[in-house]
């Protein structure tokens, strides 16, 4: 045994749990106190990372000053600000939403930070005190080790004794069991929420700085330091979002097993040293979250209903056919790149059709459709392509076999099946998590490696388009019409799917679980059902999307990408995912948005890609003000033009106001109680309460 | 407003003149308030004499909790004016309410139920007075707490998760206690024994609103007992009257 290894590691793993300790205590901050989970804590840290780069870098400031400037004002008023103005309207609104908003701010910061550090150069962020160095037992340990591990210990006593001993931190963990009762006590809830935004993001910008600083080798880059405050969060995963004590704990958990993991060559599987070990703390998130305690079943939330319309059949082949007819005239007036953009616009539209049953109808939450995008892709390039690729080699069935589709749906539905069987008992935030750190482990550990899309640089993966024998799509003009012939056909299918028993069981699942376990139904096969039914339909979308270039790289279908699967789930949500037409929009959005910039930069000799992903940050944050999506948003205006009374209508529908008495009521479905039952079993009650007091009058 | 046979058995404006000479501490002046769209109150006249307990009593949906809920700033009335010891309130927040002395123990358990005993009584230290002083008077008045200082609230039994909501009011000594259903989910016995503590801390000085399902209980500690009826108060008067007069209205047939 090598002792000194060992002791070195150890030391490594220490400070490095420190800062994961530092970024998850302040994600534990903001939640516990506003309850929303903040997505762009890493993006929050990254930039403040950038920002102290700026000042002490670029501007020459002196270390104190600058941490002072950054830590002391930047970062808590960046954090106060966000709330103000992102936060604080969202405390009533559903997850989704709430996710969407702050992935969305993630994806804004990083775009802004893009935006202001065009990764054109490299950057160097001096570490505190480089060169000083300590010996303890023949290991050499540096100062900017024993500082970060001091101040993690230092904000280990601290926090603890905010929350213990002071009373604004009594406060602040008062607020998780009752808002309004802090308000009656006095409290302002409103104020705690500011100060723990401000709170986290002060952490959140320490441990980006340290990170960048430290001997990590992560530096300054944009989006390896996002993702690396995110592996903090599977440390506030083991103290369950609450408990700061265990946040520290999970912290050196993670931090040590990664450093083992690094240091000692446990196999020479070059797979497992290159492509595992990196996503260890994401493995652990993925564990962590498997092994909390499954969550009650949670009953009716009255949540502002939106009242979407569901066409009927005929309604909707009919506006299938139109959208087929308008990719026709489009094939025909469009070209080149555009035409390209276009259409994988269509294609992603389909795969953001895949979260129109899991995220509209039955409110689950994944952050991982373009993963299975990406095993769809697989699946069409080893079945459909003739003769051997690259990695698994194909199965040559023939050029183009249309087939491939089916095994691209086939094949991600499976998967999805089998990320669900663990993964499905989780509710809410948990899954949202769960298929965010399974986004980050498929794409570092299978598709980057080359077995599936290529070895090389690109990473290059041959995808042939569907071919059938009566009709050549190799004209990327037919393959348009193609792909919105698709999506007719399966927006079509989404809305059969919705009107029918199946549909209905989904959004019973949505409102209540516990009312759909109560009637009978199993909450968990349904959740298992529509998971694999969309993971299928994205891998679906996937293949599809592959036939456009013909072509696929692995970072197409990361957690980033572009498009990547974060900003499919947030433009779906935007577009409106509870409509099909939502995701048409959306995929245009994502993909024509770019294009539009690329064009406008060319026009003013600027570059100006950066700026769309800024737009996307920007379009998901707006989502906070009308959480139907953009299309219901419209259609609403629309109809409000042009026939006045629709829309009184669907308003008073939309507004059900909570009647006393009946908020907290679970009602069960299909036995809507009426107003007049209602009313009898106010007499019912009366008539005890009349008794008691009849008895005390005859006395 | 739908009138209603009530109506004939008193006239809107009698609690003014019901009440006894003593300055209303608290005062509803035809108070309009409406969750969305659904009016709930509609022109509600009470006043709360200093001193005294002051019962609300009304079916369910008549509008008792959210009458609370205006005079306790977590909802803003639409119309009417709220009146604390003779200055208007209104717009006030729940927060800025509760450090001028109306304290709420709101429906259900009014306390945290992830902190401590101790911690819950620390943040009942908002208006000028220590820890140390809220324990005191707490632990002298309850003393079944004292032993379950170090406990989570939430592992608290019922009552005694009342009786440390009810401590709030002993400690912050405010002008106005308001008081939500403290009989949910209570035995008889518990509740009687809280309400017993109720009459005390009414004989401190300190006016009481308090809503409650079970009349007979309210009504033994009551000075003046208010009927609301569809959002409105419908009559006022000493409890024996209001108890002969609801056993008559719906005994004798005069409501159905």
């Amino acid at each position: 045994m090598d002792w000194n290894k060992l002791l070195e590691l150890t030391i490594y793993g220490v400070a490095l749990a420190s800062i994961y300790a530092i970024a998850a205590s302040g994600l534990v901050v903001t939640y516990t106190t506003s309850g929303i989970f903040n997505f762009a804590h890493g993006a929050i840290g990254m930039l403040m990372a950038f920002a102290y780069w700026q000042v002490r870098v670029e501007w020459g400031w002196p270390t104190w000053l600058s941490l002072l400037v950054i830590l002391g004002f930047v970062a808590p008023l960046t954090g106060a600000a966000i709330e103000r103005v992102l936060i604080r309207n969202l405390r009533a609104a559903p997850l989704a939403v709430t996710l969407v908003v702050t992935a969305a701010l993630m994806v804004g910061l990083m775009g802004l930070a893009t935006v202001l550090w065009a990764p054109n150069r490299s950057r160097l962020l001096p570490g505190f005190y480089t060169g000083k160095t300590v010996t303890i037992a023949n290991t050499i340990v540096t100062y900017q080790q024993l500082i970060t591990i001091g101040l993690a210990v230092l904000l280990a006593i601290g926090l603890r004794s905010l929350f213990l001993w002071t009373r604004t931190g009594i406060a602040m963990r008062a607020v998780v069991d009752s808002r309004d009762l802090v308000a009656l006590n006095g409290g302002r809830p409103v104020m705690l929420s500011t100060l723990s935004w401000a709170l986290g993001a002060m952490l959140a910008g320490l441990a980006g700085i340290l990170l960048a600083s430290g001997p990590t080798g992560i530096g300054l880059a944009i989006e390896a330091l996002t993702l690396v405050v995110i592996n903090a969060y599977a440390a506030a995963l083991f103290g369950r979002l609450r408990s700061i004590a265990f946040t520290f704990v999970g912290a050196l958990v993670i931090g040590l097993v990664q450093q083992y993991s690094v240091g000692y060559n446990l196999t020479d599987n070059a797979f497992f040293n290159t492509q595992v070990v990196p996503v260890v703390p994401y493995l652990m998130l993925f564990v962590a979250l498997l092994l909390l305690p499954e969550g009650r079943l949670r009953g009716a939330q009255l949540v502002h209903a939106i009242k979407i319309r569901v066409p009927s059949l005929r309604t909707s082949i009919f506006w299938g056919g139109v959208l087929v007819l308008a990719g026709w005239v489009i094939s025909e007036l469009v070209t080149g790149t555009n035409l390209t953009a276009v259409s994988k616009g269509v294609a992603i539209g389909i795969i953001m059709l895949s979260l129109v049953p899991l995220t509209g109808y039955a409110g689950q939450i994944s952050l991982c459709q373009m993963t299975f995008a990406g095993v769809g892709a697989f699946a069409m390039s080893r079945i459909a392509s003739s003769g051997t690729t690259v990695g698994f080699g194909s199965l040559g069935i023939g050029n183009g076999n249309p087939l491939g589709l089916l095994a691209a749906f086939v094949l991600a539905a499976a998967v999805g099946a089998l990320i669900a069987l663990p993964a499905i008992r989780l509710q809410g935030l948990y899954l949202a998590l769960a298929t965010m750190a399974f986004a980050v482990i498929m794409s570092s550990a299978f598709f980057e490696g080359g077995a599936i899309f290529g070895a090389g640089s690109t990473d290059a993966g041959a995808v042939q388009r569907p071919h059938f024998g009566f009709v050549s799509l190799n004209s990327n003009a037919a393959y348009l019409v193609f792909l919105t012939f698709v999506f007719g056909l399966v927006a079509v299918g989404v809305l059969a799917l919705r009107r029918g028993p199946f549909g209905r069981r989904l959004l019973a699942l949505r409102d209540s679980p516990a009312a759909v376990a109560t009637l009978g139904g199993s909450p968990t096969r349904t959740k298992l059902l529509v998971f694999s039914l969309s993971a299928g339909l994205a891998g679906l979308g996937g293949a599809l999307y592959g036939g456009v270039d013909r072509n696929v790289t692995a970072g197409q279908f990361s957690l980033f990408g572009p498009p990547g699967s974060l900003s499919v789930f947030v433009l779906a949500v935007v577009g409106g995912v509870a409509t099909v037409s939502g995701p048409l929009l959306g995929g245009q959005l994502l993909m024509m948005t770019p294009v539009f910039f690329t064009w406008l930069g060319t026009k003013l000799k600027t570059d100006l890609t950066p700026y769309a992903q800024v737009l996307f940050g920007l379009a998901g944050i707006g989502l906070g003000r009308n959480p139907g999506g953009a299309v219901a948003e419209i259609s609403t205006r629309f109809r409000a033009l042009v026939m006045d009374r629709t829309v009184h209508e669907s308003e008073s529908e939309t507004h059900d106001p909570p009647i006393e008495g009946l908020l907290r009521r679970d009602v069960p479905l299909g036995a809507p109680i009426t107003p007049s039952q209602l009313q009898e079993l106010d007499a019912l009650l009366d008539l005890e309460e009349v008794s008691g007091i009849g008895r005390a009058g005859s006395r | 407003m739908t009138p209603s046979e009530l109506d004939l058995v008193t006239a809107e404006s009698e609690p003014a003149a019901s009440a006894p000479e003593r300055e209303p501490i608290l005062e509803l002046r035809a108070v309009r308030a409406a969750y969305g769209r659904i009016e709930v109150l509609r022109g509600v006249d009470l006043a709360v004499p200093e001193g005294s307990v002051v019962a609300l009593l009304g079916r369910n949906g008549a509008g008792k909790t959210t009458t609370l809920n205006v005079i306790s700033g977590q909802l803003p009335a639409s119309h009417g004016s709220v009146m604390l010891a003779g200055r208007r309130v209104n717009g006030a927040s729940a927060d800025q309410l509760a450090r001028l002395g109306v304290c709420t123990v709101p429906e259900g358990r009014g306390v945290f139920p992830n902190l401590t005993v101790h911690e819950n009584l620390r943040l009942f230290t908002y208006c000028g007075i220590t820890v140390d002083e809220v324990e005191a008077a707490t632990f002298a008045r309850f003393p079944k707490l004292e032993p379950r200082r170090r406990q989570l609230a939430g592992t608290l039994s019922g009552g005694e998760q009342q009786m440390l909501a009810l401590a709030r009011a002993l400690a912050t000594r405010p002008a106005v206690l308001l008081l939500d259903e403290l009989s949910m989910g209570l035995a008889p016995i518990v509740v009687e024994e809280l309400y017993a503590q109720v009459a005390k801390i009414a004989t401190e000085g300190i006016s009481v609103l308090v809503v409650e399902q079970f009349a007979r209980t309210v009504l033994a500690v009551a000075d003046l007992a208010a009927v609301m009826h569809h959002g409105t108060i419908h009559h006022v008067g000493t409890p024996g009257a209001v108890m002969d007069q609801l056993s008559d209205a719906y005994l004798g047939g005069g409501l159905s």
